[in-house]
């Protein structure tokens, strides 16, 4: 088998070492026998950037910097951190370290070593939290395009909102109209909550769309347009819109503009910022702000004027959508436009969609509790560690029942979390942070109508687990096959 | 890509005996170079940005090479100035050891890409033994800068 190892070098000025430690870990991979793919982060930019397959296809990972790398994308891989220096004084001793990190990692796995009996005892759930691990980075690699840009806006904006959220539910404490006392806490914390936090937030959501798209470009002209969808009332909408805007056209202007040389200086520090922020800001002003404010008070209207049926309606569709692909584009699209709204003081849909995201994984631990034949000895080990990701509001916890037995799991999650959606749209809940499952609930102020709420979730995992026993058939496979399928199931 | 190089290094840029026996006088030392060279606008600038980056960290990188830096609008045009110590430079390495190669690198705030890929090349030509034998064996300027820039695409 041979070894592939991929690497990132990168310094702050990135004019030599980052090439001299690429080079030398390609020299010392040569002598190795070992497949390298190397991305160089230096004053050219980043050249040979590596692929989210051959991170995937990598035995481990290596970031050699005295620059910040992002290390997100090699989540769950074997990774050695080092200094650019270390890489060019001993590259042969790093990539040594890189494998031996890669050989523990797969020691770690079950069935690539005889484990003991105690080992193989606690082996599933461990592996299963490893495999929900490795399939959200593996998603995470995988998004691309406009839809990747999304995603990059809104993980920066959520601590924005959470911390926002928190702290205004916190100013509740003091009552309800406590805050508009200046001078006292409750005001102070209102002030950084919704005066500050949630102020930050379409502007964070706006530049980091345009981060996403054109690189440190975007950031300016995206989050001068996220400031102004917000003065002008267009909301989280107009901040995706201004976000694309802003960084396409930031993206447009790097590569098209070119001056002579003596003047080359300037594009990055005056052209691009200027041009970009400049047109961005006038079309938000003149031409798209408008409409989407309208579209956007039309929204934020019909959402809090909603009751009855229609509430009841968009329950029903957010939940669904939550459980329908546990954590991928379905589930992130109603996320994003529940936490979105909270932005413009709509608290229900966050509400009904945290509620439908819990009850996946609630619902099928409690399943295996209560049918145990109809599951195999490491769905129900894994039932236990569904539970406590179900109340972290971590839906990726379905996934493996899901990957086991998609038409009979998918279909009961979906009527579990789309039974909670709608009846916590019907009981008027409302949640304030966008994350947190039920640790946020104790929260003084953070979720309005608790009681009920709490209720909601409980009745959707109840239905799920019904479903699910009701739909699936009792396990009838020999016990002495399991190893090898689990061990299948963990490539 | 050869006159390329040429462009960043010629043997007005090189010295093979080197004065200097510390970090800062070496980066004044082939500062001055540059300068005379007409590659920089401002000497004292220049060689703040290039102290600064050393601050971050020496540039010494092993292997008895330093590759100070600097990215600066101070810089007129990209350039390389070598030097050769013979009793060595304190160049405040990591691993406390002298280094006799030294490669002061200027490049303009707005370096062209060509130039910073002849850099990023001349720095991956380093990491070679036979290229670094070559240099300490130099006799002149002439054979330095053939060392460096020949057989270029090769590596």
């Amino acid at each position: 088998m041979s070894r592939k190892v991929v690497a990132v070098t990168a310094c702050p000025t990135g004019i030599a070492h980052t090439y001299m430690a690429a080079e030398a870990l390609e020299k010392a991979a040569r002598e190795k026998g070992i497949e390298i793919r190397i991305e160089t982060r230096g004053s050219i930019g980043v050249e040979n950037p590596l692929t989210p397959e051959e991170i995937a296809a990598a035995d481990a990972v290596i970031v050699a910097a005295d620059a910040k790398v992002d290390t997100e994308r090699f989540a769950g891989k074997p990774l050695v951190e080092t200094s650019v220096g270390e890489a060019i004084k001993d590259a042969a001793r790093l990539l040594d370290r890189a494998l031996a990190a890669a050989a523990a990692r797969r020691a770690g796995e079950p069935g690539a070593a005889p484990a003991t009996p105690a080992r193989a005892r606690t082996a599933p759930a461990g592996d299963y939290l490893e495999r929900i691990e490795a399939e959200r980075a593996a998603r995470a690699a995988r998004r691309a395009g406009p839809y990747k840009h999304l995603m990059t806006g809104v993980s920066f904006m959520i601590p924005f909102v959470v911390a926002g959220g928190i702290l205004i539910a916190l100013s509740f404490v003091f009552g309800i109209e406590a805050f508009k006392q200046p001078g006292t806490l409750a005001a102070a914390l209102m002030e950084i909550g919704g005066g500050s936090a949630f102020a930050l937030m379409v502007p964070i959501l706006s530049g980091y769309i345009a981060y996403s798209i054109a690189d440190r470009p975007g950031i300016a002209p995206g989050m001068v347009g996220g400031m102004l969808a917000s003065k002008v009332g267009a909301g989280f909408l107009g901040g995706i819109v201004s976000g694309f805007l802003a960084g396409y056209l930031a993206a447009w202007l790097v590569r098209s503009i070119r001056l002579p040389r003596t003047l080359e200086g300037l594009k990055p520090v005056l052209i691009v910022p200027v041009v970009a922020t400049g047109v961005t800001g006038l079309l938000m002003i003149y031409v798209i702000g408008s409409p989407l404010q309208a579209i956007m008070n039309g929204l934020t209207g019909w959402l809090q004027g909603l009751s009855g049926g229609n509430a009841i309606l968009l329950g029903l569709i957010l939940g669904a959508m939550m459980a329908f692909d546990m954590g991928g584009p379905v589930n992130k699209a109603a996320y994003t436009f529940a936490t979105g709204l909270l932005a413009s003081q709509v608290y229900t849909p966050m509400a009904a969609v945290m509620a439908a995201g819990m009850t996946p994984p609630l619902g099928l631990a409690l399943a295996t509790w209560l049918a145990p034949k109809k599951f195999t000895p490491e769905e129900r080990e894994a039932g236990k560690a569904a539970a406590v990701l179900g109340i972290s509001f971590i839906t990726e916890g379905a996934i493996p029942f899901a990957a086991a037995d998609p038409l009979r799991v998918i279909p009961s999650i979906m009527a579990g979390s789309a039974v909670t959606g709608a009846l916590s749209m019907a009981f008027g809940a409302t949640l304030r942070a966008p994350h947190g499952g039920i640790f946020v609930l104790p929260i003084p102020g953070v979720v309005g109508n608790l009681g009920l709420y709490a209720l909601s979730i409980l009745i959707g995992a109840v239905i799920t687990a019904a479903v699910v026993v009701v739909l699936k058939q009792p396990v009838v496979r020999a016990e002495a096959a399991q190893p090898e399928v689990s061990a299948a199931e963990a490539m | 890509m050869e006159t390329v190089l040429r462009h960043l290094l010629d043997e007005s840029l090189v010295t093979l005996e080197l004065e200097a026996t510390e970090r800062a006088a070496a980066i004044r030392e082939l500062a001055g170079l540059l300068h005379r060279a007409g590659k920089l606008v401002d000497v004292e600038e220049y060689v703040a940005a290039v102290m600064a980056r050393e601050a971050l960290g020496s540039t010494a990188v092993g292997l008895g090479v330093a590759i100070p830096h600097g990215k600066s609008a101070a810089v007129r045009q990209a350039a390389v100035a070598f030097g050769r110590s013979r009793t060595g430079v304190d160049f405040a390495a990591p691993d406390g050891r002298p280094v006799d190669l030294v490669f002061l690198i200027a490049a303009p705030e707005a370096a062209h890409d060509l130039h910073l890929q002849a850099l990023a090349r001349l720095a991956r030509r380093l990491m070679h033994d036979e290229v670094r034998a070559a240099l300490r064996q130099a006799r002149t300027a002439g054979e330095v800068v053939r060392a460096l820039a020949g057989e270029e695409d090769a590596s």
